[in-house]
Order: structure tokens, then C-alpha cells, then sequence
């Protein structure tokens, strides 16, 4: 009788202390495997805290065209217009990096390949390899031998895919956006409609008596026929370096590639995916827009505490150190180096700038203790004021305990 | 060797002035050279790789970064040489660390990287460069023993080139010579003093 009221009293017990064991567990990180169930559950243990202090530093601060929210230790300890909708510029790759991130393992690489379908017909086709050049093309060209006919493929997605929606006449002009397409020359930054010209010139000039064609192949209608062969391959800079390259430089043409080949939507301008991959984590998605991984697009519609949350979240993931290893770091490399360099900040905010006109957001990992504290600061204005947030970044360092 | 008084007047004679005190610093007795060119607007891993070509000439050479992700981007961006970019815990866990007789840069060591840092170079014998190095970080909350530790091993670094503007001012080391200061007047720089090791702020202050 004693001892099975023991065994119901110690059950009992379990039972009642295990969310308070589990969140304790999970919030100082004691369990990997724990970590990572967490991090692929729809559960969101971060609770909510009140600290003056915090709350009217960014009172004292901010106006309403700011939205913040600050994260310590599994709670959201300060927050202003938290849950209004916002532009995020770049502070979008925060979130489809990590997706990709999740997809791959970071020493895969993105492929360019030569494929022969009968005896002279080849087919080029890539997966919009960032840092593919001229020279790649004409390696992978090398490899097509001599025939009286000489037909090759350029296989490529329909022009209606090029840009993601919300992407602006002007920014279409320049490098940064650049057409997102599988085989492009140094990411599109130069001119996308040479390479039909590049590759008939070379095989010209190396097959003169050779009846060469040229043909350019949709992806969506582009199937591997029976009996092809794989000639030659490509091979990008490992996922680390891209992904690395899309958040410290913030390259967009990078960033939507990725995100493209780990979606599979080359055929399509779809980034629910996203969206989706968000929600199953029992992030707060709803009433959010996605229109691009990289944050170009002005109908990207987040909220700060969508971002701080995530931020917190992929602290859980077993790819973390890679993750902020890939972002900026305050006064010292990316976009971020050249800020608060001699400061004692320097080195310690790793994270992620989002600029656009009307819009600047800065979100990422501040280290005053072992333990980050998490930031997302986002400001959309016509009177954009860099400084003020990164005067809000150096207050919050100076701030003592929560109280 | 000659001392040179004059600031460098851009950033190519930067680097000249820098190759002339890496050459006699193989030299030294010493083993852990800090280079520290404090300035806006540089591309680090660009001088990080100067320095490289500089040491690579009759060395074995190899380059640290803190972090995955910069030594990523630096072997992305330098393809030739991605065989040698590690990051500290990565060189520190490889067979070179043992290389006696190569040689190693460490890029932008911070007070957030120190123990993964500090763990590499104390294990590494062979010569050891940092490019502008961060190792003390005076406002964060450690204990006494950890603040004595970081002093200890801050000390056995040795300085060959520093270039910093500063107010009204300009503060240059080209090793083996002296630390020069030198104040500005009328946007031209001259020659202020000579000092056989780095002045302090104070010192600065006064002489300016």
C-alpha cells in the first residue's frame, strides 16, 4: 500500500514538473537531441517578461515607424510594435538560408552539367551556380567531340520567372537584380543573353566544318531522355560559402538560387514554401508575406517578433554555428564591418542589415554573456535613421539585468 | 635597418612599408608578430592575402579564420589557396598544427573567438602573425584569472607594423625601428616624436 503511494506520488511529481524540466532543459541547451526535436516541433517556448528598464529605453528611443523585439534567456523581454506588418529588406535571408541550410549539407555544391542525349546532341544545364564563368562554360564545351552536326540544348527557365515579384523596374537594372537563372554567368551581373553567341562562337572556332545549332530548351518542358549520359560536371563552391555569401554580402542572386534549388521552384516564383516551413515550426506567420528569399521584393511582409523568434529558434538547430557563422559581424566583416568598429560591440553582434529605400532592419545575435541576447529591429520611414538602431544595439549592451 | 620617417601616402606604400617589417620579424627570436593597420574602409581578407603572398615566398603558409563561415567566404574567394585556410578550431584539430616550420596568419581574432584562439596558438610552434588582433576585452565580466590569463598570453605577442590615424595625429611602427608619432598641421604630418615601444594614450595626448 506505502509503496505503490509512493510510485503514484512519484509519477505524480513527473508528471507535473516535466514542461518545467523540459522548458529548463531546452532553454539552457543540456540535451542535443532535445534541442533538435525542438527546433523541428511546432511548440514555441519562449514566454513573455516584463523589464521596465528595456521597455523605456525603446520608449525613449523609438517612434512608430520603429518595430523591435528583444529575446533573453527563452522570453521576450522588451518589444515595440512587434506584431505590425513590415518590409524586412535583406533581414529576409535570415529566414530562406536557414531553410536551405536545413535542405542541405553544407558541403554539398550546386551542379552545371554537360549532358549528350544521342550521339550529337548535348544539353547544358545548370542550377544557378552564383560563381559559374565563361571558363566553366567553355571547360564543360571542351567536351564535345567532333561531329559533322553538332546540336546543343541551353536549357533555361521561362523569362516570366526571372525576377520574383515586387522586384522594381530600377533595381532590375543593376547587379544586385540581376535575373535569377540556373546558368548564369557571374550571377547575371554582366549580361544573361551572351551565352547562345559564347558557345556557338567557341565550337565555331574549334569545329569550323561543323554544322553547329544552337537551342534554347524551357526547363518546365525539359526532360532527361532515355539513354543520355552525364559528360561533365561543375561543381559550385560548398552550400557554407554560398549561404556565407548571401548573408555577410548580402548577394541576392545567391540567396535566390539557393532558395530555388532547395524549393525545386525554378518553374515557378512560389516562396509558400517558406512561408510554410515557418509555420510548421509554430512560428507566427499568419498575416505574413513572402514574395522572395532575398528580401528585394517590397511585398515581403513580416513582423519583428516572427523574426526574434525564429532567431531563437535556430539556436536550437543542430546547424547554428554554421548559421551565424554565415551572417555579419559587427565591426569586423560583411556589411556590418564598417560599424561600431572601435566600439565594444566590435565582434560581438552577429547579424544581418536590410536596406531598401524606406526601409532598414538590422536583426541578429548580440553576446554580452555567454548566452545571446536576440534582436530584430526593423524601421520602414521615409526619414530612414540608420543610426538610431544601431544606437539601440549599443543601449541595449549597456543595459543591466532585466528589472 | 633605416628608419623611415615619413607616413605612407596611400595604401600601396602601406604594404610596402608592412613587407618591410615582416622580412627581419622571420628572423626574430620572437614567435607571434601582431600587424594592426587601423584605418577605414580596408578589405582585410585582401591583406590578409598580401601578407600570405609575402610569407609564401619561402614558406609554408597557412591562414586562420574565427569562424566556418569567413573561412568559407576566403576559401571561395581564393580558390588557389583553399587548401590552406582553416578555421582556428579546424587548424587546431588538423595535423599542421604540428608543421613547426610553416608559418600562420590569424585573421581579426576577437575577445568573442579568444579560447578557440588562444587553445590554436598555444599548441602551434611555428611563426604565428595576427592580423589586427582583439584580444582584451576589459568591459565584459570575467573573472580575475581569466583577465590575468588573457594579459599573460597578450604579452607574449609582438608588434611589426601599426598605422593609425588618429586626432590632430598618426601613430607608425615599421619593426625593427621605433614607434613614430607624428602630428598633424595644416593637413601635413611631421615628425613628433620617437618612442622604443608603444605610447599610450596619455602620452599621445601630451606629445600632441
Amino acid at each position: 500500500m506505502k509503496r505503490s503511494f509512493y510510485k503514484l506520488f512519484v509519477t505524480f511529481i513527473v508528471i507535473a514538473t516535466s514542461p518545467f524540466l523540459i522548458r529548463y532543459l531546452l532553454i539552457n541547451k543540456k540535451i542535443r537531441l532535445l534541442n533538435n526535436i525542438y527546433f523541428n516541433s511546432p511548440a514555441i517556448i519562449t514566454t513573455e517578461k516584463n523589464c521596465n528598464n528595456y521597455d523605456a529605453l525603446l520608449d525613449k528611443t523609438l517612434d512608430s515607424s520603429f518595430s523591435v523585439s528583444i529575446i533573453k534567456n527563452g522570453s521576450i523581454i522588451s518589444s515595440h510594435n512587434e506584431d505590425k506588418l513590415k518590409v524586412p529588406a535583406s533581414n529576409q535571408k535570415l529566414f530562406s538560408t536557414a531553410y536551405v541550410l536545413n535542405k542541405y549539407k553544407i558541403t554539398s555544391n550546386l551542379r552545371t552539367n554537360l549532358i549528350k542525349a544521342r550521339n550529337n546532341d548535348y544539353y547544358l544545364v545548370g542550377e544557378g551556380d552564383p560563381d559559374l564563368s565563361y571558363s566553366d562554360i567553355y571547360k564543360l564545351l571542351s567536351y564535345i567531340k567532333y561531329n559533322k552536326n553538332i546540336n546543343v540544348n541551353i536549357v533555361e527557365i521561362n523569362t516570366k520567372y526571372y525576377w520574383p515579384k515586387g522586384w522594381t523596374k530600377t533595381d532590375k537594372i543593376f547587379d544586385y537584380g540581376a535575373p535569377i537563372t540556373t546558368l548564369a554567368i557571374e550571377s547575371n551581373s554582366n549580361n544573361i543573353f551572351n551565352l547562345n553567341k559564347v558557345i556557338e562562337n567557341y565550337l565555331k572556332d574549334k569545329y569550323p566544318s561543323s554544322n553547329i545549332k544552337i537551342n534554347n530548351i524551357d526547363l518546365n518542358k525539359f526532360f532527361y531522355l532515355r539513354s543520355t549520359k552525364e559528360i561533365y560536371s561543375i561543381y559550385s563552391n560548398p552550400i557554407v560559402s554560398l549561404i556565407t555569401l548571401a548573408n555577410s554580402e548580402s548577394h541576392n542572386f545567391t540567396a535566390e538560387s539557393l532558395f530555388k534549388n532547395a524549393s525545386k521552384t525554378w518553374n515557378k516564383n512560389i516562396y509558400d514554401e517558406l512561408k510554410k516551413w515557418l509555420r510548421i515550426k509554430g512560428l507566427p506567420t499568419s498575416k505574413t508575406n513572402f514574395a522572395d528569399a532575398s528580401g528585394l521584393s517590397r511585398e515581403n511582409k513580416v513582423t519583428t517578433r516572427l523574426i526574434a523568434l525564429f532567431l531563437d529558434k535556430m539556436t536550437y538547430s543542430k546547424d547554428f554555428n554554421t548559421y551565424q557563422s554565415s551572417l555579419s559581424v559587427l565591426g569586423v566583416r560583411g556589411t556590418l564591418a564598417n560599424r561600431l568598429k572601435d566600439s565594444n560591440l566590435s565582434g560581438k553582434f552577429f547579424g544581418k542589415t536590410g536596406t531598401l529605400s524606406n526601409v532598414f532592419a538590422l536583426s541578429g545575435y548580440l553576446y554580452k554573456d555567454k548566452e545571446p541576447i536576440i534582436i530584430s529591429i526593423i524601421q520602414n520611414s521615409e526619414n530612414i535613421d540608420k543610426n538610431k538602431a544601431f544606437y539601440l544595439l549599443s543601449e541595449i549592451y549597456k543595459l543591466e539585468k532585466c528589472n | 635597418m633605416k628608419t623611415n620617417y615619413k607616413l605612407p601616402k596611400d595604401l600601396n606604400e602601406s604594404l610596402k612599408n608592412m613587407e618591410e617589417a615582416i622580412i627581419p620579424s622571420l628572423l626574430d627570436s620572437n614567435r607571434r608578430f601582431t600587424i594592426e593597420l587601423k584605418f577605414e574602409g580596408l578589405k582585410y581578407n585582401k591583406i590578409g592575402i598580401t601578407i600570405y603572398k609575402i610569407l609564401a615566398r619561402k614558406n609554408n603558409v597557412f591562414i586562420t579564420f574565427a569562424d566556418q563561415g569567413a573561412a568559407a567566404l576566403a576559401q571561395r574567394d581564393y580558390p588557389d589557396i583553399k587548401d590552406k585556410i582553416f578555421t582556428f578550431r579546424s587548424f587546431n584539430e588538423s595535423n599542421n598544427i604540428k608543421n613547426n616550420d610553416s608559418v600562420m596568419i590569424s585573421m581579426l581574432p576577437q575577445p568573442f573567438d579568444f579560447d578557440s584562439f588562444e587553445k590554436m596558438s598555444d599548441n602551434y610552434q611555428g611563426i604565428h602573425y595576427s592580423l589586427n588582433p582583439k584580444f582584451e576585452d576589459l568591459n565584459v565580466g570575467i573573472g580575475s584569472v581569466i583577465r590575468e590569463r588573457r594579459k599573460t598570453f597578450v604579452k607574449k605577442w609582438n608588434n611589426i607594423y601599426f598605422l593609425q590615424p588618429i586626432n590632430k595625429g598618426a601613430l607608425m611602427h615599421i619593426f625593427p625601428n621605433n614607434w613614430l608619432l607624428f602630428k598633424e598641421e595644416n593637413k601635413k604630418y611631421f615628425l613628433k616624436k620617437e618612442f622604443e615601444s608603444k605610447p599610450d594614450n596619455e602620452t599621445i595626448f601630451v606629445n600632441l
